[in-house]
């Protein structure tokens, strides 16, 4: 990958970057995602409380 | 990828879900996450057994984000909530585990020694796998093939509904209809583009594909679209894992505006692309020949081509040419006319 591919690559995983190219509007005061990390628990955490996963890859 | 001020959202993810964020692809099951790695942005709802409800995200080679919207994720969201209080038991067909670091091309680079890597790596060492037993063709390179491909434009913010069929196309003769929810292709659900894309991805050249719509509230009986040699077949442009095949010109380019056409004479619609940098290192000087900074590239083998950007010029040249071909460049040097020879040479890869 050539260096300005992987700077676009990069800032465009950003999350903040995508939802600003969405046409979005940060607002402070708003909800924040609760995002695990690991997936072994999260899987575990699924299975305990019966809800399904939302894997996000970026 | 959330906006912040999308409270619903927000609350989808933290109230009905497990939101989890997956940065780093060393270690990652690509038997367990199959998706479209080429991808900056993806996103997988499975249940805890690992099986795999619906995927979102899509890209073209035009835009990045255009083919998503977070209407379209929340009606995604709502449909596997539904479907998971039926299907929660339901697992994956059983299959070993396999990562970046079972793959020897993988292990061996320089990227394996960092922290952290990319989901794009999935397809550029698997191709560097196939390389290097002989198993790969170019055709390969055309993957996870746009609903366009078989004829449908789906609607962004409805997912799965169809806005348009092109004329002409394996849809429209099929009698897949604007405004048709397909809810199936060939034995899997479907809620979003990239759930149509990846029972295409499974599609051979010349194969077929089975939808089925709802329409008017009604689920129609099956349509089997037949899918002519070529199908496949896209602009990859935007694809990382298309940039490590050779033959590549060692240099990059910017195209000339409207304005910069017409005053050298070259159509608005035409290729012109002006040499802006020549790729570092001994081995690249090689595939340029006598290519020179603001040369304007306008032909190859004194063919016109329509007009595109840099990716998409190296993107046709290496889907066109092998190596060994020698190709001739039809260049604007000054106000001159010249051809520049240039070999197509395997220099290695950037990875």
């Amino acid at each position: 990958m050539k260096r300005h591919q992987f700077v676009f690559a990069t800032l465009l995983s950003c999350p903040l970057l995508l939802a600003a190219l969405w046409g979005v509007r940060a607002v402070a005061h708003n909800e924040v995602v609760n995002w695990r990390g690991d997936f072994e628990q999260a899987r575990a955490e699924a299975r305990r409380t019966g809800k399904p996963l939302f894997v996000v890859f970026r | 990828m959330v906006r912040p001020d999308d409270n619903e959202l927000a609350q989808l993810l933290n109230e009905k879900f497990i939101p989890v964020r997956i940065v780093n692809f060393k270690g990652v099951d690509m038997n367990l996450f199959q998706f479209d790695y080429d991808l900056t942005f993806a996103v997988l709802m499975m249940n805890a057994n690992g099986y795999t409800y619906s995927r979102f995200g899509t890209m073209d080679a035009t835009q990045t984000t255009h083919r998503m919207s977070i209407a379209g994720l929340k009606k995604a969201m709502r449909g596997v909530l539904a479907l998971h209080q039926q299907e929660q038991t339901k697992a994956p067909p059983t299959r070993p585990r396999f990562t970046l670091d079972d793959m020897p091309s993988y292990r061996r680079n320089r990227v394996a020694q960092e922290e952290c890597a990319h989901c794009h790596y999935a397809n550029n060492f698997r191709i560097k796998e196939w390389r290097a037993a002989g198993k790969f063709t170019k055709d390969m390179l055309f993957q996870y093939p746009l609903p366009e491909n078989i004829g449908i434009t789906l609607d962004v913010d409805n997912n799965n509904v169809v806005k348009a069929v092109l004329p002409h196309s394996p849809a429209q003769r099929a009698g897949v209809q604007a405004g048709d929810v397909i809810v199936r292709a060939n034995e899997s659900l479907v809620f979003t583009a990239a759930d149509l894309q990846f029972v295409l991805n499974a599609v051979p050249d010349e194969g077929k594909v089975s939808l089925q719509v709802s329409r008017g509230g009604k689920v129609q009986p099956p349509m089997t679209l037949p899918l002519p040699k070529g199908w496949r077949k896209t602009d990859i442009s935007w694809r990382p894992s298309q940039a490590d095949i050779p033959p590549t010109v060692g240099v990059w380019m910017e195209p000339l505006d409207a304005a910069q056409k017409k005053q050298r004479g070259i159509a608005p619609d035409r290729m012109a692309l002006r040499v802006t940098f020549l790729f570092r290192g001994e081995e690249w000087v090689k595939t340029r020949g006598d290519l020179q900074m603001n040369d304007v590239i306008i032909g190859i083998n004194g063919e016109q081509l329509p007009h595109m950007n840099a990716r998409q010029f190296h993107a046709h040249f290496r889907l066109r040419f092998n190596v060994g071909d020698t190709v001739t460049l039809n260049v604007l040097r000054g106000n001159q006319r010249i051809n520049v020879k240039v070999p197509c040479l395997d220099v290695g890869s950037t990875l």
